[in-house]
């Protein structure tokens, strides 16, 4: 697993490394930009997406190009994320807004998106017109879930609603997340290595595969080790994020209960005290909801374990099929 | 005769038996797959283990229940998504309803036409411009009209020694074309496209080859501007000794460029504004050639 993460992530490394070329303006621009994508990560996407297109027997070559774009686009996300969440912290070091201040991030954060487009179009010389074209929709299909999945967290957020369900959360999830952590990824490299396998069962997979791999963020957001998460313990109730743990504290809460939450999640991330998340995190333990959270994420599992082979049962053994398939695993054990 | 042993044949013993098992049916639960779900390995209240008892005991329940939302949702969205391609489906591309195949048939002969426009032009680059291709008597003419005949094409074709002009090469996107003249060479006018006869000539004044492409989208209602020539795609000092004139009478353009001395070869370009729109209406493209080229390549010439 490691080992198949850190050879096709350094691939994308270096084909973004060509995108990423430095030129003026250097310093509010190109130096920034480059920032994230050379910051530690796991490189999951543009791994699972070679991964796929190879198990599908494609050629290495054929998939880095959609690799880096999909990598760019998530970063040129994060950027536009922590923004907007008023993130400190990514990757274990002070998010692009604290370094740079909001008006450059929000513009490395369009340069990235824009960026990403380069390596798309480069598809059409080895994979020819038509199959770069309809890669191509894919990413536009991908992008605009992606910005409405966060488009409707946003606004749980800004209304601060409360009487959200598990399904709302993982219809927000689905668009948010899984589109193009683990949707996109796999029927791109179904594309790319013109396979024959039935796309919407893909989908599924990699529906129940990336449900999984966001609730257990947001389990490590609460309980993980910073050293290795990278990111701001108890952040997701810091900026009020509708965790499926948190919706599951907004149904169980007592009346009383109910209208702390309300008063607290109400005002701006700067305003909420430590007093507050203290509180919520406690109230989260004495529900069990974390342990919820987890239940659920082993069910979607188990359903991700059912379609993958579905999708797969066809596709010769090899070290890619071994990788996507422990990927189910790995997803609920990583730490 | 044989007579059986009244006494017992079978060990008096009691049996060695499995135990009973609490299940009575195989347990089939996702929430086993990987194993029980770890504890967090925070410190726990009392009253939080107790606010968990009742959700443990509802465990299969409720992986259940999230397994079944799971297959509501991603179902709706791909139902969702089958909705949306077949009203997507006859904008998509390479895609026609039966009533537009025309439209389509039309398209394909224009992409065969511009294909063929490709390679001429891929042809004419190569430098061996002054004979026909071996395929020449194929291609029909570029972006001409049906009716044209061969010799009509090949009259005006980019082999024929004429340089760019007449049809040939659509929107005046030739590519470099090199000159002869190293150094102070006065460019030819420009050709007139059919539409919108627009003149245009380009002066360049260097020490070494220079390939320049003019290109004018459309005519300035005022005068024009052209800033420095800044290199593309390589560190050089801007080239700053240009300008841009108008013709009152005609139209025509004429732009001048002298290239300093000892200019890093490569490619620098410039935009052409229009001073009453503040606009651009063109582009002015130079490659600076290394000294090795002189030989094979000239000075300057216009593209229209």
């Amino acid at each position: 697993m490691r080992e198949v993460l850190d050879e096709y992530g350094s691939i994308t490394r270096r084909a973004l490394a060509v995108h990423l070329e430095q030129r003026e303006p250097r310093r509010h621009l190109y130096a920034p930009a480059a920032d994230y994508p050379q910051r530690p990560g796991r490189m999951l996407r543009p791994s699972l997406l070679i991964a796929a297109a190879r198990a599908f027997g494609a050629e290495l070559e054929s998939a880095v190009d959609t690799a880096a774009a999909l990598e760019l686009l998530h970063n040129a996300f994060l950027v536009h994320d922590d923004v907007e969440d008023e993130g400190l912290t990514r990757r274990g070091r002070p998010s692009l807004n604290v370094l740079h201040g909001i008006p450059i991030a929000v513009n490395v954060g369009d340069a990235l998106t824009v960026l990403s487009l380069r390596p798309l179009l480069a598809n059409r010389f080895r994979l020819g017109p038509r199959l770069a074209l309809c890669i191509l929709e894919e990413v536009e299909r991908t992008a605009r879930e992606s910005i409405e999945g966060q488009a409707i967290e946003l606004g749980w957020r800004r209304d601060n609603a409360l009487g959200l369900s598990d399904e709302d959360y993982l219809q927000m999830v689905l668009k948010k997340t899984c589109s193009y952590t683990t949707i996109f990824p796999l029927r791109a490299g179904a594309l790319i290595g013109r396979a024959t396998v039935d796309l919407d069962a893909l989908t599924r997979f990699g529906f129940f595969l990336g449900a999984a791999f966001q609730i257990q963020d947001d389990v490590l957001n609460l309980i993980g080790d910073y050293a290795r998460y990278g990111k701001e313990l108890n952040g997701d109730i810091w900026e009020g994020k509708r965790s499926l743990m948190l919706i599951r504290l907004l149904q169980r809460a007592t009346p009383d209960e109910l209208a702390r939450l309300e008063a607290a999640l109400a005002v701006p991330r700067a305003e909420r005290t430590e007093a507050d998340v203290r509180w919520i995190r406690a109230r989260m333990d004495a529900y069990g909801c974390i342990e919820h959270a987890r239940e659920v994420a082993h069910g979607l599992l188990g359903a991700a374990c059912h379609e993958f082979e579905r999708c797969f049962s066809a596709v010769p053994e090899g070290r890619d099929k071994r990788f996507l398939e422990a990927m189910i695993g790995w997803v609920i054990s990583r730490d | 005769m044989t007579t059986r042993d009244p006494a017992p044949s079978v060990d008096a013993r009691p049996r060695i038996t499995r135990p009973e098992l609490p299940r009575d049916r195989p347990i089939r639960a996702w929430s086993t797959l990987f194993g029980p779900a770890r504890a967090e390995p925070s410190a726990r209240s009392p009253s939080a283990e107790r606010a968990e008892a009742p959700a443990s005991s509802t465990r299969p329940k409720a992986v259940g229940e999230a397994v079944e939302q799971g297959y509501r949702v991603i179902e709706e969205y791909l139902r969702q998504g089958q909705k949306l391609a077949a009203a997507w489906r006859p904008s998509s591309p390479g895609t026609a309803p039966p009533g537009e195949l025309p439209e389509t048939w039309r398209r394909m002969v224009e992409y065969g036409w511009d294909m063929a426009a490709l390679w001429l032009e891929l042809w004419a680059g190569s430098g061996a411009s002054n004979t026909p291709p071996p395929w020449a008597s194929f291609v029909p003419p570029l972006r001409g009209a049906p009716w044209q005949t061969r010799a009509d094409a090949e009259a005006h074709a980019p082999w024929s020694g004429e340089g760019p002009s007449g049809d040939f090469p659509p929107n005046g996107a030739w590519p470099f074309v090199t000159g002869s003249e190293p150094r102070g060479g006065e460019a030819r006018p420009a050709s007139e496209p059919r539409e919108q006869p627009l003149r245009s000539s380009v002066s360049v004044v260097a020490e070494v080859p220079t390939e320049t492409l003019l290109e004018l989208r459309k005519r300035a209602r005022g005068e024009l501007a052209l800033h420095a020539l800044r290199p593309e795609g390589h560190d050089a000092p801007a080239i700053r000794s240009v300008s841009v004139g108008t013709d009152d009478e005609d139209g025509s353009v004429t732009v001048r460029v002298v290239v300093p001395s000892g200019q890093p070869a490569g490619l620098y370009n410039a935009m052409l504004i229009d001073t009453t729109t503040n606009l651009p209406c063109g582009t002015l493209s130079l490659r600076v050639m290394v000294p090795e080229r002189r030989a094979e390549a000239g000075g300057e010439r216009v593209a229209p």
